[in-house]
């Protein structure tokens, strides 16, 4: 009997430790309630926005201005690689906005009649070769990264900026002044297909990895730790940035107007400040 | 529902034919257990039911990806449960027969790895072993790098599914009665061949199922392997890596339904070939 008591003790102190865990982190999720209405009809509810990682920082910013804005709103966003939004919101996943680091993936669910209407560009972005601020692999020009022992990390292939770094790795194989061994050299040095822009750029921020493909804007978020090798303007990609409301959206007003929001003037505002290219 | 019978004809047993209490007790069991069994049952039979509708799966579960993945995944796990064998059983033994100062907190030390997220494992290594990390760095120096390397896969496997093999015996050697090795020992049976002959036998259950548990474990690694080794096919794309790489891909579901149904399949063989090979008379013991 003595035991069972014990055991109901220590269960309730287990209980007892979650909730005031849960207590302890809930005020920080608690939505602000609303003070001031703006718009003639205010907008309401919550939207869920599924954005590209590389824009993780930029859209935290531009969705505070947007609740400051309208106070009734709340917005959650999920960051991932653009390719696993995609399939999430292909298996139904709640969102109500879809932001996307490339064409691709958002012609994807376009193609399957899940976004609502035509998607909107709303900016634009630079890929950069990073490196290690030690730089201990001695990496000055692209061409250093088909150099032998050099450990090179890029994004999946499905993942935009893995893509892209793809692309660019081809183009610059292309020119005579690299030639087609380069491709495979470089490929050769590729350790790691990670799952999205952020883990190559933390893996480099680590010195795990001697050099990886990221976006500028992502350089300029850990400039610290990074430095940054520039590619051709010849043999370089843009990236274009298509945003667009999800089909079975929930809240479609209001996410509609925090697209509005994005590529006006507050969120293009933003959007240049964190290193971002202006849409058109 | 032949459990359910059965349940029900023991309460009715006990408590009397027509008894009105033992028959809610019952219900107050057997439906929480229904619902459980559904409820872990219904994701696996939708795997194999989504998998059979989809054209795309059969094809996709022979793929050189799948079978790459597959093949590493069998590899590094096989090669992990060794490595704990190897380490795990003697300290179990000790955990289990020897009380010295510390036993106690090395118990909880070897449990941790348990309870612990595997993507705090995966940083954890990282900043041990990584390229930068504490003794990473020099390993780095003599030209030694485990970051985006099978061996890394290993480490990672080993670090979060050791413990369930140690555990398992620790408890297996603790409920073996010491009479048994103290007799072996006065019959002039050397301390060595004891543990062989003796003790080990009699934990067999034990060291099976932790074996199990721990090959499993290792097998169905993903946080820290994706960490720590990263992700590169062949090399250190394991069977999970490779289940999240294709769901994130335009091969989208099709491609994770067939590694996972894999996977399962594998997974699956093992345990079933554990439950017949523990059920079989073993003569002696």
């Amino acid at each position: 009997m003595r035991m069972s008591t014990r055991w109901w003790r220590a269960a309730v102190a287990a209980f007892g430790l979650a909730a005031v865990l849960v207590a302890a982190c809930g005020g920080a999720t608690m939505p602000a309630a609303p003070t001031t209405t703006t718009a003639s009809t205010p907008l309401t509810g919550t939207i869920s926005v599924f954005a590209a990682s590389s824009l993780t920082e930029v859209f935290k910013t531009i969705a505070a201005d947007f609740q400051r804005a309208n106070p009734g709103v709340t917005v959650e966003f999920n960051f991932a690689a653009s390719s696993a939004l995609a399939t999430q919101i292909d298996q139904a996943a709640p969102a109500d906005v879809f932001a996307s680091a490339d064409a691709t993936n958002m012609t994807r669910l376009a193609d399957k009649s899940q976004i609502d209407g035509t998607p909107v560009t709303f900016a634009k972005n630079l890929p950069v070769i990073v490196i290690p601020a030690d730089n201990k692999a001695a990496i000055a020009t692209p061409k250093d990264l088909s150099k032998a022992g050099v450990k090179l990390v890029l994004a999946g292939p499905d993942v935009p900026i893995g893509n892209y770094a793809r692309q660019i790795i081809d183009r610059l194989a292309a020119t005579p002044e690299y030639g087609a061994a380069y491709r495979d050299a470089t490929l050769k040095n590729l350790v790691s297909n990670e799952q999205n822009v952020r883990a190559v750029l933390t893996k480099i921020e680590l010195g795990e990895a001697d050099a990886g493909i990221v976006y500028q804007t992502d350089a300029l978020v850990a400039r610290e730790k990074v430095k940054t090798v520039a590619i051709p303007e010849a043999a370089n990609v843009i990236a274009v940035y298509p945003i667009a409301v999800v089909k079975t959206a929930k809240n479609k007003v209001a996410a509609a107007a925090f697209i509005k929001f994005v590529t006006g003037a507050p969120g293009q505002a933003a959007l240049k400040a964190a290193g971002f290219d202006a849409a058109s | 529902m032949q459990i359910a019978c059965l349940v029900v004809d023991r309460a009715v047993d006990r408590r009397g034919v027509g008894n009105p209490r033992a028959w809610s007790l019952t219900w107050l069991f057997v439906s929480p257990t229904l619902l459980f069994a559904a409820f872990v049952l219904v994701p696996l039979v939708a795997l194999g039911i989504r998998g059979w509708q989809d054209g795309e799966v059969a094809g996709r579960l022979t793929s050189p990806f799948a079978l790459q993945a597959l093949r590493l995944s069998v590899v590094t796990s096989t090669l992990s449960l060794a490595l704990a064998l190897v380490l795990g059983v003697p300290a179990a033994y000790l955990l289990a027969r020897v009380r010295f100062p510390g036993h106690r907190l090395l118990t909880i030390l070897v449990e941790l790895p348990m309870v612990l997220p595997p993507t705090v494992a995966g940083v954890a290594l990282l900043v041990a072993f990584g390229r930068r990390g504490i003794i990473g760095s020099a390993l780095s120096d003599v030209g030694l790098e485990l970051a985006f390397t099978t061996t890394a896969v290993v480490l990672a496997q080993l670090f979060v599914a050791a413990p369930f093999l140690v555990r398992s015996l620790q408890a297996g050697f603790e409920a073996i009665d010491p009479t048994y090795e103290d007799v072996s020992r006065t019959l002039g049976v050397s301390e060595w061949r004891t543990f062989w002959r003796v003790t080990l036998p009699l934990a067999r259950p034990a060291l099976l199922s932790g074996a199990v548990l721990c090959w499993t474990r290792a097998l169905s690694e993903l946080g820290a392997t994706l960490i720590f080794a990263g992700n590169f096919e062949g090399r250190t794309q394991t069977m999970p890596l490779a289940i999240i790489t294709a769901f994130e891909s335009s091969a989208g579901l099709s491609g994770s339904i067939a590694l996972s149904l894999v996977l399962l399949a594998v997974a699956s063989m093992l345990l079933v070939l554990v439950r017949f090979a523990h059920l079989r008379p073993r003569g002696d013991l």
